[in-house]
């Protein structure tokens, strides 16, 4: 790795968690399988709440990204088994939450949701459909 | 005791008290020492701060940014940019994606727009590349919003917000 990409590594580091903000990711950012886990963690220095919401794709100039408004906790429960739905992290902490795809048929973004302060934070997890559950195959 | 066992004495001493001396000997069997588990895959870490917003003083415009207004424009309120910044490791395509922003209140603006750093206003949501480690560095949003057409901002307390979302954007 080149020393820029250090760099460029650092500076983001250095303004990531900013005094008073609020941060958190989540891997994967794709479902390979349809039975895998979440990590999630929150690097700030604040406690962040989080709930787990099932979207819709869209696709809006040339890109695809997950529809504004979620499923219906119903809807989304016959699409992903994951538990639990909603939680808090405290600053540092890291959670895994299995989860298991129950419709693989059609495509879904899972997402983190931080519903605090002005923003809605989201970091998003992509499932493409598969054309049937025997063909599927492992993704990178 | 004569001054040779004295002497024998204080060595053997010396040789016990060394420093050396406390890690010659082990005691008790080894242990385990366990680590919780880590996922390896494509993450995605965001990073947000609240701005402020605040009323022109002829109530024709909500903002974060004092300089959208008219070069004389008073604002009642605190403006301040809220700022977004975010790291990953995809090795899929990957961006930040800030949509337009929403007013809650008194009055249904007849306009929404956002300005991302340097960008110049606009009415459509944002879509914010990753840079070619996975980052986007701090930047700052600012929000604008104009009054139902023909009118001002009615009485009434105010919230802006935005959604901000890092995916796997692939088409």
């Amino acid at each position: 790795m080149r020393l820029t990409h250090w760099v460029a590594i650092a500076l983001v580091m250095a303004t990531l968690p900013a005094g008073g903000a609020r941060a958190f990711s989540l891997a994967p950012l794709t479902m390979g399988e349809a039975k895998g886990l979440f990590q999630i963690s929150n690097p700030a220095e604040r406690s962040i709440r989080l709930a787990l919401q099932v979207f819709p794709p869209r696709q809006e100039q040339g890109v695809t990204t997950a529809s504004l408004t979620p499923l219906s906790r119903e809807a989304a429960e016959q699409i992903i088994r994951l538990r639990p739905s909603e939680f808090r992290l405290s600053p540092g902490a890291t959670r895994t939450i299995p989860f298991t795809v129950l419709d693989q048929s059609q495509p879904f973004f899972l997402c983190g949701v931080s519903l605090q302060g002005l923003f809605t934070v989201r970091v998003c997890s992509r499932w493409r459909a598969s054309v049937s559950p025997a063909s599927r195959s492992p993704r990178p | 005791m004569t001054f040779a066992s004295l002497s024998k004495f204080v060595s053997a001493l010396l040789l016990i008290t060394a420093p050396g001396a406390a890690f010659a000997a082990t005691v008790g069997s080894g242990g385990t020492v366990n680590f919780g588990q880590t996922v390896v895959s494509n993450s995605c870490a965001i990073s947000a701060t609240d701005g402020s917003i605040g009323v022109s003083g002829n109530r024709n415009l909500i903002t974060s940014d004092s300089g959208a207004g008219t070069g004389s424009a008073k604002f009642n309120g605190t403006l301040a940019a809220a700022s977004i910044s975010a790291l990953s490791n995809l090795t899929i395509t990957g961006s930040v994606i800030v949509e337009t922003p929403t007013l809650s209140g008194g009055s249904t603006p007849s306009s929404s727009e956002l300005k991302i750093g340097n960008t110049g206003w606009s009415a459509q949501k944002m879509v914010l590349p990753l840079g070619s480690e996975g980052e986007l560095a701090s930047t700052p949003v600012h929000v604008k919003f104009s009054p139902p057409a023909g009118s001002k901002f009615a009485n009434g307390t105010y919230t802006a917000s935005t959604t901000v979302t890092c995916s796997d954007s692939a088409p």
